[in-house]
Order: C-alpha cells, then structure tokens, then sequence
C-alpha cells in the first residue's frame, strides 16, 4: 500500500496545474544573486498542505458535484524551461543522471541472492533499494518527458510575470512587453499551448540584496513568498481553473456531446478517411470549428499529427487535464474516455495513447479496480510501440512507451501484480535503446524475485540479458554488477555452459578495465571444461596463461591460485609412512592390509602365554592389536625418514599439461614442552628453517606431465627432520611453467567414537572437518631394510630355490628381538644359520662406516643366531633372539622359496623388531616384505589309493601315482615318498619301524609333455610303532632340511584349506564342541591319510645350474576300500600229474577282514556269476592240451553249464556251438556263512577248486556279502578280482 | 523434433544435459532448461493433479515455458528428478509428449540408474543412456 501512495502522489503532482514564471532579466538578475531564478525560488512554496485553513476551497465541478480542496500544489516552471528537450540531449543528460548513480553503488558488491530475496518479499522502497540508481534515471526521464506536445498536462494555467518594483516606466507596457518576449515556451509559440487562456498574473518585486543561494532569503522573504504562492492559488488559480474548465465543459458539450453531435461525429469521421483520400490523418473534430488538419496534409503517418490548439478535441484534452488538476476525476475520465473514442476512430494513436496514459493516471488516482488501470496503460504502451513498429525511424513512440510502462510496472508492482510487471517490462525492452532496454531487463529480473515461489534461475537469466545490454552500451560497471549477482545463482551448481559463459563474459570485462588479476580469476574458472572441442580448450588455457602474465607483471609477484587443472582427488590420498608398519616396496601394497595384520598377530609375543582360545578372543585380540598400529588417532613417523603421500591427478581436458615444481605444503610445529620454536607454516622447496635455524623438514619435487584425459598417481614426499607435529595441509604445483596452483587435502574424519562403546560411529555426533594429514614425528628409530637376493623372477612350480635374505639396519639407532612370519602355505622357509653349511652367513658383518660400527660395539649379536622356529594360527613364525644389529649392520640368512601352484605367487613375509632403547609410542616395529614370482607348470602329480586290488595285503593298498611333465625342459624324477602315519612303501628292503619311507628309484626321466606312472603297494605300518614315531622327523636323506620343512608347511597349509565347521558354538555348546574337535583331531591322526611326495630335478644338463623340487599330494585318502576287504589267495602255478589223477585240487584261501568298527555278517558264495558268465573264460583259460581251439570253446561252455547247477565232476561233452565251459569247479560248499567277524579281525575261509585239464585258468565267481546289524548298517557285496592259476602238467606236453 | 534433454536431479544440478541444435545453440538451451525449473518448483508446490479423482497424480507437468519457438515441457518423478524437454515444432500434443518422450525417457534414465556402478547424485555419463535419449529425441513426430 506504501508504493500505491507513492505512486498516487507522484501521479497526483503530474496533473497538478502548470504556472509559468515570466521575470524580466532584472528580476532574473536580482534573484541570480541567490543563485536561483524567480521560478526556482517559488517551487518549493507550490506545495500548500492547507488551502484555506481546514475549511478547503469548495469547487464547483461541471456535473455540479460538491468538491473541496484541501490541500494542493502548483507547479512553477521558468518560461524558457518549458518545452521537452531533444532525445539526443535528453538521452546525455540521462547517462550523467545513471553515471553519477551507478558510480557510488556499482562498484560495491552486489547484494547476497538471499537478501534479494528477503527484500523482494518485504516489497516496497527496499525492492527497490536494490537498483538504487534507477530510481534517479527513472525520475530524471519522466521529467524529461514532460511537455509532450499530445497532451495539455504541462500546459500552463497561469503566468505570472514579474517586473522590479523600481521598474522605470509604464508599467502596462512593460508587461505587455514582457509577455512579448520571445522567450515563451516552444509550443506556446507554435500555438500548441494555450496562451490566451492563460491567467496573467502581475507582480512588482522589490530588487533582493545580493548573496549566495539563498543566503539572503530573510523569514519574512520566505513567508512572503509562501502566502504569495497561497494567495495565487486561492485568489487566482482555482478561480481560473474553475472558470476555463466550465467554458471548456459548454464548449465541448455544444460540439461533442448530445444526440446531434453524436450523430455528426459518427458521420463525419466515417465519411472523413474516405473524403481525404486516402489520407488518415485525424484531421478534424466537428465540422465549424477551425480544426487545421493541416498537420497530416503531407500524408506523413498518423503519428505525426496531432490537432490543432482550437479543435474540440484539444478542449477536450485540457478539459480532462484541468479536471485531473483540480481532483475532478470522474469529468475527467468520461471526458478521456470520449476523447479516446474519438482519436481511436481518427487513427490518432499518439493522442490515442495520451489519452489512454491519462486515463490510467485518472483511475489510480480515482482508485479504479486495478485490471482497469492496467488495461488503460497496457493499451497506451500498446499504441505508442506501434508508433515505433510502423515507422522504425520514429523513436518517439519508444521513448514514450517506455515512459507508460515505467508507470504501468510500477503500479502493478503497488498492487502486487509482479508477473504482469515482468511481462511489461519485458514487452517494452525489446524496442529500447540498449540502455534503457538493459534497465528494464533489470526491473523484470527484480519482478520475478518477488513472485511466489520466486523465480530465480529465471531472474538469473533476465539479468544476463541485461548485462548483454549493459555491456552493448558501454556501461561496464552496471554490466559488471549484474554478471557477478547473476554468478551467485549459478555457481556451484553444474551448470557448466552457463557458468562458462559468465566467466567469459566477466574475465573479458575485468581484462578490458585493467584488472588482470580478477580477469585470470575468472579465466582460470573456464579453464576445466572436458565437454569443449581441443581448439576451445586450448584457447582458454593460452587466454588465462596470457592474462596470468599480465597479472603477474602488475603485481611483481607469482599469484597461487585454486587452479582447476589438474584435478586433484583432495579426499584420497594414499598415505605411505613407515610408522609402526613399513612396507617394503611396491609389491608389499599387493597384499590387503587385513592379511599383513594377520601374520603380524601372530609376531606377538604375548601370543605364546595367553594363547586365543577360540575365535572370539583370537579376533578381539587381533583388533586390539590393530588399535596400536595405523588406526590409531594420529599417525606416527621417525625423524629422518621419509613420508609419502599417493595423490591422484586427473587432466579433463585433451591437452597435455606439463605439472613441475609438484610438491607437498606443509607445515611443523615442535612437539608439546619442547624448547622454543613456534610454526613454520610454508615449506620452502629446501627445507623449512626451524626456529633454531634447523630444517625441520625436506621437501622433494616433482615434475609430471599428464596427457589428455590421463588420471596418473603422484607420490610426493616429505623427510621430517626433527621430533613435533608435521602437518600436510596440500599440494603446489606450477602448470606449464606459468600458474603456480595449489590445493588443500579434505580427508574426511571418521566420527569421534565414545570411549568403551561398541558402536561404530555416534549417530548424533559432528563429523569433525574434513582436513589435512597430520604426522607425529617421533626421534630416529631403527629401521630394517630387508632384500632378497637370487630369486629368479620366474620359477617352476614346485621349485625349492634358495636365496640368500640381507637384514640391514638402515635406521639411527640398534635393533634386537628379531622375529620373522610367513604364512605356512606360502612356502617360505628360513635356515638355522647355525647349520655348517650356512655357517659363514649366520654371523652379522658390519661392512658400514666405523662410526656406525662403533657406537654399537656389540651390534651382530653374540656369535652365531639361533634360529627357533614355530607353526602359531597357520603362520610359520622364525625368531631370531639372540640377534642384534647395530647401525648399518648387515645381517644374511638363507632362506628359500617354494611356489606350490603355477600362476603369479606372492611370498610375504613380515618382520618385527625392537629397538635397543624403549622409547614411547613406539614399542615394536614391523617391516611388511613381499616379492612375487611367477610360477610356470612344472610336474603334475595325480595319485590315487585304491584299495582292493588284487595283489595288495589286506588292509593294504595300491599307490598309483600318475605324473605329467608340463614344463618345457625334461625332469628327472629322482625319488618318491609317502609319509604318513599308517602307510609305508611296500619294499624288498623295506626299513620297517619308519613311519614314513621313501624310494628312490633309479632316476626316471620324463620328457616335456610326457607322462609317466609310478605304482608302489602300501602296507599298513605297525600301528604301535607309528604312534611313537614323530611324523614331521625327517624324511629320508633324499629330503633335505629345507624341503621338509617345506613340505611340513605345505602339509599345515593343506590342513587349514580343508573345510572347517563354519558355525561357531554357543556358550555352553563350547566346551562340547572342543571335546568334539580333539576327538576328531584323533581320529584324524589314526586314520591319516598317506602324502605323496615326489622328488625331481630339472637342468642338470651341461651348464643349466641343478634345480630341485619337489611335488606333493597331501592326505590321500585309501580310495575305494570296501568295509570288507577281501583277498583271494592261492598258488600260482601248480603241477600235476593228470595221467595219475585226472582231477587236480587246488587249495585256495579267502582272507577276510573287517576294517570297520563293528562286528560283521558276512557270507562267501561261490560259482554265483551268471549273469557275467559269458565272457568269463574265453580269454583268460587256454586250453594246452587240446589241438583244437574250437572243441576246446566248446567245451569249457558245456563245463559252464553244467557247473552251474552243480559243482559234481564235470562230464565232458562235445558240443560244437557251445557257450565256453569252466575249467575249474569249486569244492565242498558253494556258500559259506560267517555269523560274526569281530571289527579289525582276519579270517581265513579255506576253498579248493578243481581243474581237470592243464592250462590257465582265472578264478573269478567269488563274491563276498557283508551286513552289518549294528550302526552303521550297512549292507553290500562285492566280487572279488580274479586269480590266476596255471596248471601245467609234470611232464612237458608233447607238441 | 526435441533439441534439447536434460535430466536434472532433485538438488535442480543437471545430472544429464544434451543439446541437438549445435554448438551456438547449447548455452541458450541450457540457460533455457535452467530458467523452466521455476515452472517446474511452481507447478511441483501447486500439486500434481491425477488425470481422474484418486487417480494417481500426474507426473507430466505439460508446457513449462516457451520463447520464440520453443517449447519447453516438463515431466517430474517420484524421487523428484526432472526431465525437461525443449521442443521446437509448432504443434506438439500432451498425449504424444507424456507417453511417446517421457515415459521412454523416465525408463531409460531408471535403466540408467539401476547400474550398480553407478553413484546416485554423479551426472549421468553412460553412453548407452546418451543413445537411448538420442533415440527417444529424434522420434517425436516422427511416427
């Protein structure tokens, strides 16, 4: 409501009267002293609060309504001031007005989006205070679009002409004269104005003294004045006015209104274009009247004519002007609404749109519905553009449709129509001139900001039009603001393109005024753009590096900026310190901090006198471990040992970036309570200077250059020198030798945790911010250096290489306890050093400097190392307690290296070792050691147990062992081994009592890609005598120490691979479940499988060095062995005498025996294998005494036959297409029934065949049934394999 | 034809912008793009309307904008991603937009989103969800 009273004064003092002020040159000259004229020195008295006290002056209105003024205003003008000035002139003094504006305000920086907001909301003056300097452009150009020659607002009421009192002369004439004067208004002149309407208004000044503005002004001259200007209201003004308006009123009343005139006017005007000519000009009102018309004759378009000063239309325009003046609003309005008709019909759309423009004016002012106001000023700006659009060369129409919309937006604005006003100003730009057009855009833009909800992308976009404009018309200041308030909408939220374009346009602007620097800030934001073409990229980079140049020359220093390129990962960044854990090269990253973790536990000395019980506390206790280690709050690092940082850079663009001088920012302080010394906050490229003029750190440069669109990791380093905090707080760089960039590390920080919670993080806790990486520096440590030498890079599978391990204490200070760890199935094994041949490298030589020899005059330990090695959680653990090494004292130790699979192999190894001298925070230290090979094939080794084969003790079982050279070179097998607990190598000269044995066969050599199959019978091995026997004792002399205790890992290794029981029991199941385990433990030792070993050799020809190794099968298992094993046992050849006894008995054995637990039913049935008899004999019987292989066929098909039904002496029978008969019939009983075979026992069932011919025979039909009652209830049968007999007769058959 | 897309998160970044009109034409589309999300929040604070009383409210949010001759529409989806589309053929139908364009474009963008590899919120680079709007763009008023 605020803004619509504003607006109603500002409306109500535009249609307030006009009087001019005519002062002779010696008034002008006697009032110059006070450095005003005479009119200056009235205007401030035109307003006049109270007319007539409170009682106000009545006004007799034309429609006789009662009104009464109350408070009023004149508005004085000098004569010669009272015309409209030339656009050109107008236009400059409207630059100085916003020049003079915009200085002061442009050049702050723009306000905060938020505030705009908030001020936009607010409405009224603060919407406003936003563009401050529009509001003197726009009052400065509605002033200057006064005495607009369409409309009778401005024109004078009354005159007054003043003349010094000392006027010498008469007086009459000297007024007369002075009305002469040439120094009337233009229009006047040209007769637009009404002059003899004018009210004269005579006054006799006396001469003022000289002085300054206003300075001699007394109180006496100033109440003077106001009751001169109240008496000229009073007396004279409202009376004229009133008197003019109701002559005008008869005047137009006589020729406009009524029936008769109506009927004319309809007539005239319709018949008027058509009788012109063509011409459609306004030409004239009623018919009589002296109305020019003249003004259109040249056929010009309808814009330029206008109606004469004596035509009704021109009354009826000071009519209406005269009624707004006086408050007589509703004369007013139908009077315009007439005269609207009647220009409209007349196509005189510049009186048109006065007219229209007045209207409005009237129904603000007369508080009309809002849509009414609206529409008359939409239609005036309506109408005055198409002036413009008509005849483009007209720029009056603009001017004036601006000045309409200026009035309109700011009223829809009041009544809080801000969409309408946005879509005025917005209509009106277009037409503009750049400057006002810009100063639109901006009030539109500011439209929106105070709609519901609030456009603001598009208000963002609006002030770039505006700041295109600004920018067309040099107005760089105005332009500036703008794009940098528009910045603030869109920075930061992805909208590539648009920022881009921005930047362009504000660095282009900065570089224009002299600002390098600023430009190369914006410059430098245009930079990162991977969606442009190369060209593009390239040219904003050779832009930024130019205008850096020039910034750099102005400032005389390097400017640091945020650059873009590269991009740094600033959140992850690899962190490479050897604190309490060291790596020892790349290859020790390979494996997952988890599994380094892992074989450090089992370091732990504490580990041997509390041992984890179960999984629960072994993990608890493995985290605990872990706490003191790298996730601990702050991360620790020794004096004099480099600190590495991983950084990812990453170039978006296509070009190639050339990144020198790459290098960490860092800071140190010295730690807490120590002597003097505050922060150092910048590394210099040497070295920082610390307080006491030490370095305090070493910095180390880079240089890299990264290819279009390459991502590549940098490690930058840093050597701390000194104990206290060294803090990383980024990265500097210099990109293509000109811009020095930098950018600051935001690791995020986990959540602080509460002490003795078992929650991960507190849900409601403040994540800390993110920032650098900070490192306690701790004083110098020992620091072992490890290196292995003689490991090939590639090895055969299988391979025991060895190497020779170089311990080295490259830290300040002595190191003892060493211990070392390796994951049992790694195949890492390390020598007693106290062994002979390894005696030479178990002592620590000391090839250092002599002062390093010397301050540890002990270092290398007394004599030689004794080496203890254990097996703790499946990790190899090797100790070295009596060690100790000295500063740059060397340490070799044979070690060797098994790969067991092909494929890329990764040997880790951790050390861990104490410094001589405790000190706090650092206990212990951790060398992480790896180093991978690859492994090629070499000898592949299948082997199975089966059991039940003929030939085998029972209980024994065959060993067959399938081997498969897939290296590429010949191996040589040169030894086989099966240790096991319940199996030995069945050999003539078997070395009973071994729990293990081995044999080595003369050397077998396989070819590449050839196979080859070992099969060795295994026997039981004395239970008893294995018990006592220790499995993991050495093999055979064919085994040195090294492979087995190769293979005793490989052996561990194997045993933690095999399937465990997953689910872990519950409290009270535990103790069960241990119970359950060791018994199962046992029972796996009882029944332990047999490994398989097999021993080669591979380049032993000439020159190739001899490599040894070894494969192996762990725990086989007897492969199909029946719950009963059973063995046909008999002779296997037999003589006899058919010609004493045609019969010949052979005795046979069956031995049975029982391998499970429980007691057995078992039955023998012989001569029951129908259902495979056909093929049974005809290969393996030959009959050797019959001549013909036929008959012989034959025969043995009859002897089937006939066996089968019975086992009485076979009858022979010829038979020529016979199936083949046995050759053998069993004795006595068929089916033999064993009720119950205690579990473990042999029994032996005595059997006898008979064979009645000499010759080959194969028994084969007997089958052995079993049963068992008692769990586990099993029941099958099995056939056992054929024996071969052969019978020969005792006297060489005659051939 | 449809000579710009864009899908834009429910923070209004663009997780997705591609023009079809030229290189000149790219940062007046996105500006373009960038003011209709004012239509976008209005509409959205106005309400969805469903098509029927109970009906299901309506993601397409018909015409946001136009300038000259384009045309700007506007579909919005349940987690509140927009997906803009700027048309410049004189004559579109609603019907033709809601099922022909963005209904594609909803689908092609949860293919898009369904990638595991893909982290919610990160600009949408895949290639095959670029085809897929390529595709989906050039067939309005084709059939």
């Amino acid at each position: 409501m605020e803004a619509l009273q504003h607006l109603k004064a500002e409306l109500a003092k535009a249609s307030s009267p006009a009087v001019m002020v005519l002062a002779s040159p010696a008034v002008d000259a006697a009032c110059g002293k006070n450095g005003l004229s005479l009119a200056e020195l009235l205007r401030p008295f035109g307003i006049i609060r109270q007319l007539n006290g409170t009682v106000g002056v009545p006004v007799r209105t034309p429609a006789e309504h009662p009104l009464r003024l109350h408070s009023w205003r004149l508005r004085f003008y000098g004569a010669a001031t009272m015309f409209q000035p030339s656009p050109e002139a107008a236009d400059a003094h409207l630059r100085a007005v916003l020049a003079g504006g915009a200085g002061e305000e442009a050049g702050a920086d723009p306000p905060d989006l938020q505030e705009l907001l908030e001020a936009a909301a607010a409405g009224g003056g603060r919407a406003a205070d936003a563009t401050p300097w529009f509001r003197a452009y726009r009052r400065e150009y509605l002033r200057l679009m006064q005495f607009g020659e369409h409309e009778a607002t401005d024109h004078p009421v009354a005159c007054v002409l003043a003349l010094p009192s000392d006027y010498e002369g008469d007086l009459a004439a000297g007024f007369a004269a002075l009305w002469r004067m040439p120094a009337l208004p233009p229009l006047m002149q040209a007769g637009a104005m009404e002059s003899a309407a004018v009210l004269r208004h005579y006054v006799l000044r006396p001469p003022p003294p000289p002085a300054g503005l206003g300075a001699w002004l007394s109180e006496g001259d100033i109440s003077g004045l106001a009751a001169f200007v109240h008496e000229l209201a009073v007396r004279g003004v409202i009376s004229h006015m009133e008197a003019r308006l109701r002559a005008l009123n008869a005047q137009v009343t006589a020729n406009r209104k009524g029936l008769k005139n109506q009927l004319k006017s309809l007539l005239w005007r319709k018949a008027g274009p058509a009788s012109g000519g063509g011409s459609d000009s306004p030409a004239t009102s009623a018919p009589g009247t002296p109305s020019a018309a003249a003004a259109a004759g040249s056929g010009g378009s309808p814009a330029a004519a206008s109606y004469t000063p004596g035509s009704v239309e021109a009354a009826m325009r000071q009519l209406s002007d005269l009624a707004l003046a006086l408050g007589d609003y509703d004369t007013a309005a139908s009077t315009l609404r007439l005269l609207a008709s009647d220009t409209r019909a007349d196509r005189a759309y510049k009186a048109y749109a006065g007219v229209q423009e007045a209207l409005g004016a009237a129904a603000v002012l007369a508080g009309a519905p809002p849509s009414e106001a609206a529409a008359c000023y939409k239609e005036a700006l309506h109408r005055y553009s198409q002036l413009t659009t008509t005849n483009p060369r007209n720029r009056e129409g603009v001017r004036y449709a601006t000045r309409a919309v200026l009035l309109l937006s700011d009223y829809l604005r009041a009544v809080g129509q801000h969409a309408d006003a946005n879509w005025a100003l917005m209509k009106a730009h277009f037409q503009e001139d750049d400057l006002r057009a810009g100063l639109l855009l901006e009030q539109a833009a500011h439209c929106l900001l105070a709609l519901q909800p609030p456009h603001v992308r598009k208000f963002a976009f609006h002030l770039v039009l505006a700041g295109l404009r600004y920018d067309m018309c040099a107005q760089r200041s105005l332009a500036h603001r703008v794009y940098r308030l528009v910045l603030g909408v869109y920075r930061g939220r992805q909208w590539a393109l648009i920022e881009e374009h921005l930047h362009d346009v504000l660095g282009r602007q900065a570089r224009e005024a002299g600002d390098a620097a600023g430009a190369a800030q914006h410059f430098m934001a245009m930079l990162a753009c991977p969606h442009n073409s190369p060209h593009c990229q390239r040219l904003y980079l050779t832009q930024f590096t130019e205008v850096l140049q020039a910034a750099q020359a102005q400032l005389g220093f390097p400017l640091v900026l945020s650059l873009p390129l590269p991009v740094v990962n600033c959140e992850h960044v690899g962190v490479q310190h050897d604190g309490q854990a060291a790596y020892s090269g790349v290859e020790a990253h390979q494996l997952s901090p988890q599994a380094w973790q892992g074989l450090e536990a089992a370091l732990q000395p504490g580990l041997d006198v509390h041992p984890s019980s179960t999984w629960l506390d072994g993990g608890s206790r493995a985290a605990r471990l872990n706490e003191g280690g790298e996730e601990g709050s702050t991360r620790c690092c020794c004096a004099g040992e480099a600190v590495g940082l991983d950084v990812e850079l990453h170039n978006p663009l296509q070009l190639d970036l050339a990144l020198t001088h790459l290098r960490l920012a860092c800071s140190w302080e010295p730690a807490a309570g120590a002597a003097g010394g505050g922060q150092v906050p910048e590394g210099s490229p040497t070295g920082a200077q610390g307080s006491a003029g030490e370095q305090a750190f070493q910095l180390h440069e880079e240089s890299v250059t990264l290819h279009g669109g390459e991502r590549v990791v940098v490690h930058l380093r840093v050597v701390p020198l000194r104990p206290g905090t060294l803090q990383v707080h980024g990265l500097s760089w210099l990109l293509n030798g000109v811009a020095h960039g930098q950018a600051a590390f935001c690791i995020p920080q986990p959540c602080p945790r509460k002490p003795g919670s078992s929650s991960k993080v507190l849900i409601d806790a403040e994540r800390p911010a993110p920032t650098g990486v900070s490192f306690r520096v701790l004083p110098p440590m020992p620091r072992l250096e490890v290196s292995v030498s003689g490991l090939p890079p590639t090895l055969l599978a299988g391979e025991v290489v060895r190497c020779t391990m170089r311990l080295r204490n490259s830290g300040a200070m002595s190191l003892h306890r060493l211990s070392m760890a390796a994951a049992a199935g790694t195949g890492i094994f390390l020598q007693p050093p106290s062994s002979p041949a390894e005696g030479s490298a178990s002592s620590a030589t000391a090839p250092a400097p002599p002062a390093a020899a010397g301050s540890s005059p002990s270092g290398g330990g007394g004599g030689p190392a004794e080496l203890v090695s254990s097996l703790r959680q499946g990790t190899a653990v090797f100790r070295l307690p009596a060690v100790r090494l000295g500063v740059g004292q060397e340490l070799e130790l044979p070690v060797w290296f098994r790969a067991a699979h092909a494929g890329p192999t990764l040997f880790a190894l951790a050390w861990r070792y104490e410094p001589l001298v405790h000190m706090e925070g650092l206990a212990c230290r951790t060398l992480r050691f790896a180093r991978s090979v690859e492994a090629r094939p070499g000898l592949h080794l299948a082997a199975r147990l089966a059991a039940g084969v003929g030939g085998c003790v029972p209980g024994g079982c065959l060993l067959q062992a399938q081997l498969h050279n897939l290296a590429s070179d010949a191996l040589l097998v040169t030894g086989l081994a099966c240790p096991s607990r319940s199996w030995r190598l069945c050999e003539e000269a078997a070395n009973s009592g071994d729990g293990s044995s081995s044999s080595r066969p003369s050397a077998l050599r396989i070819g590449s890609d050839m196979s080859a199959a070992l099969y060795r019978q295994l026997v039981p091995a004395e239970r008893g005598a294995a018990a006592a026997q220790d499995t993991a004792g050495p093999l055979d002399s064919s085994l040195t120490g090294a492979e087995a205790g190769l293979l005793e890992a490989s052996r561990h290794a194997a045993a933690v691979v095999a399937p465990k029981q997953l689910q872990p029991p519950a409290g009270q199941q535990q103790q069960q479940w241990q119970q359950q385990q060791r018994r199962r433990q046992q029972q796996d030792e009882e029944e332990g499988g047999a490994d398989v070993v097999v021993l080669w050799q591979a380049g032993s020809q000439e020159g190739a060095p001899l490599r040894r190794g070894f494969t192996c099968l762990h725990n086989l298992r007897q492969h199909g062995a029946p719950p009963i094993a059973a063995q046909l046992r008999g002779p296997a050849h037999v003589r006899h005498d058919f010609g004493a006894t045609p019969l010949c008995v052979v005795p046979l054995t069956l031995q049975l025996c029982n391998s499970m637990a429980a007691p057995a039913t078992l039955a023998v049935e012989l001569g029951k294998a129908e259902g495979q008899a056909a093929p049974l004999a005809a290969p393996t019987w030959a009959a050797a005494a019959e001549g013909s292989q036929a008959a012989g066929t034959a025969l043995a098909r009859s002897h089937s036959t006939l066996s089968s039904s019975s086992s009485a002496p076979v009858a022979l029978v010829a038979a020529g297409a016979l199936p083949p008969a046995r050759q053998y019939a069993w004795c006595g009983r068929t089916r033999v029934l064993l009720p119950a075979v205690p579990p473990g026992q042999l029994v032996e069932v005595a059997l006898s065949v008979v064979v009645q011919r000499p010759g080959k025979l194969a028994v084969t039909d007997c089958t052995v049934s079993w049963q068992f009652a008692q769990p586990p209830a099993l029941s099958g049968s099995c056939t056992l394999p054929p024996l071969h007999v052969t019978v020969m007769p005792v006297a060489s058959p005659q051939l | 034809m449809i000579v710009a897309a864009a899908v834009i998160a429910p923070n209004n970044s663009p997780l997705y912008l591609s023009t079809f009109g030229g290189d000149d034409e790219s940062a007046r589309l996105s500006t373009m793009v960038h003011c209709s999300l004012d239509a976008v929040e209005e509409k959205v604070a106005a309400g969805l309307r469903g098509t029927a009383p109970g009906d299901v409210p309506d993601a397409y949010l018909g015409l946001l904008s136009s300038e000259d001759e384009l045309k700007v529409f506007g579909y919005v989806t349940n987690t509140r991603v927009k997906l803009v589309a700027v048309v410049d053929d004189p004559i579109v139908k609603d019907d033709e937009m809601r099922a022909q364009i963005f209904r594609r474009m909803h689908a092609a963008f949860v293919d898009a989103a369904s990638n595991p590899f893909y982290q919610q919120g990160a600009p949408l680079a895949s290639p095959r969800f670029d085809a897929s709007i390529r595709t989906i763009a050039t067939s309005l008023g084709a059939s």
